[in-house]
């Protein structure tokens, strides 16, 4: 009995200091600010989780058609290089200022790209965004087949040289943009 | 009150100003392919089952069938023209050898 009561005690301060926490205005908001490891891991490891079990029954098509680089490539220089880079380029005002920072995907992260960097999370993300983050979800405008055109384009991304992007992003009149 | 609501306002109406410059990145985005330097490289060296390869010569391909149909300009404002006639003062980086229109073909 007395257990109880002590462990109700406890858990209403927690909740009663959680709400004062949130309240109080003590958190620092600013995008400048770096997050706390602990913060950063739970946030880092609630997006991972979440990515790959939204994403596990995605069945991925064939990536390899150069049709599919072709048609990727100007989307991606016109809505994602901004943030994401591309070849020759190293940060941009976005790729700084935002928290979280939007990953270089013109390299390719081989220490961990095992598992969150497979396409079918890509398409997952691309087309759903990531919540509190710079990321927008493109499926709302963009149908699937545009979405992995453009993942098709950012798992060769980091073999590109700037020469072979600037190509393959030109956009001509034979692939201007239809659906905007 | 009312100064409250002229205050917001500007402020409202300066931020849009500021998102309306921001994506800068976009001034560059029309831009003719650069497929005289792909032409000039050494095809031989060249892996063409590689899917980047082949997008690029598909992209190339189509550029020139573009260019060759003789009525450039009218209705592309999008920088259309022949890669080799770079004339008009444009030349804003885009082609990075710079041997390529002072050399007589
Ligand atoms: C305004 C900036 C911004 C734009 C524009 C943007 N992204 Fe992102 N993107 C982000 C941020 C920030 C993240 C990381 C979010 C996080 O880690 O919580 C991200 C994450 C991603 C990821 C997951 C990366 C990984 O492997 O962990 C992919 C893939 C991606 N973006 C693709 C795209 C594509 C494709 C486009 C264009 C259609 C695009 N993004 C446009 C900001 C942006």
């Amino acid at each position: 009995m007395q257990i109880l009561k002590l462990l109700l005690m406890v858990s209403v301060i927690a909740v009663v200091s959680i709400f004062g926490f949130v309240y109080s205005g003590l958190y620092p908001i600013g995008a400048d600010d770096s997050h706390t490891r602990v913060v950063y891991w739970a946030l880092e490891t609630l997006l991972e989780r979440s990515v790959a079990n939204a994403s596990k029954d995605i069945v991925v098509p064939a990536l390899d058609d150069p049709k599919l680089l072709l048609a990727g490539g100007p989307d991606y220089n016109e809505m994602c290089a901004s943030c994401h880079l591309k070849p020759g380029k190293s940060e941009s005002d976005l790729s700084l200022g935002l928290s979280p920072e939007p990953p270089n995907l013109t390299i390719s992260d081989g220490d961990h790209g095992d598992d969150h960097d497979g396409p079918e999370q890509r398409f997952w993300v691309i087309k759903h965004g990531i919540k509190a983050s710079g990321m927008p979800a493109w499926g709302l405008t963009h149908d699937d087949q545009r979405i992995w055109a453009m993942v098709a384009f950012i798992q060769k991304l980091p073999e590109l040289t700037p020469f072979q992007y600037q190509i393959l992003t030109a956009r001509t009149s034979s692939n201007e943009e239809h659906s905007h | 009150m009312k100064t409250k609501i002229i205050v917001l306002t500007t402020a409202l109406l300066v931020s849009m100003l500021v998102a309306a410059h921001d994506p800068k990145e976009h001034a560059k985005e029309s831009k003719a392919p650069d497929c005289q330097s792909l032409a000039s490289m050494d095809h031989a060296k060249m892996d063409m089952d590689d899917p980047v390869m082949k997008a690029m010569f598909a992209k190339c391909k189509d550029a020139m069938s573009e260019y060759g149909d003789g009525h450039d300009k009218e209705n592309h404002d999008m920088d259309m023209k022949d890669t080799a006639s770079v004339k008009d003062g444009d030349h804003d980086g885009g082609h990075n050898d710079d041997h390529g229109h002072d050399d007589p073909h």
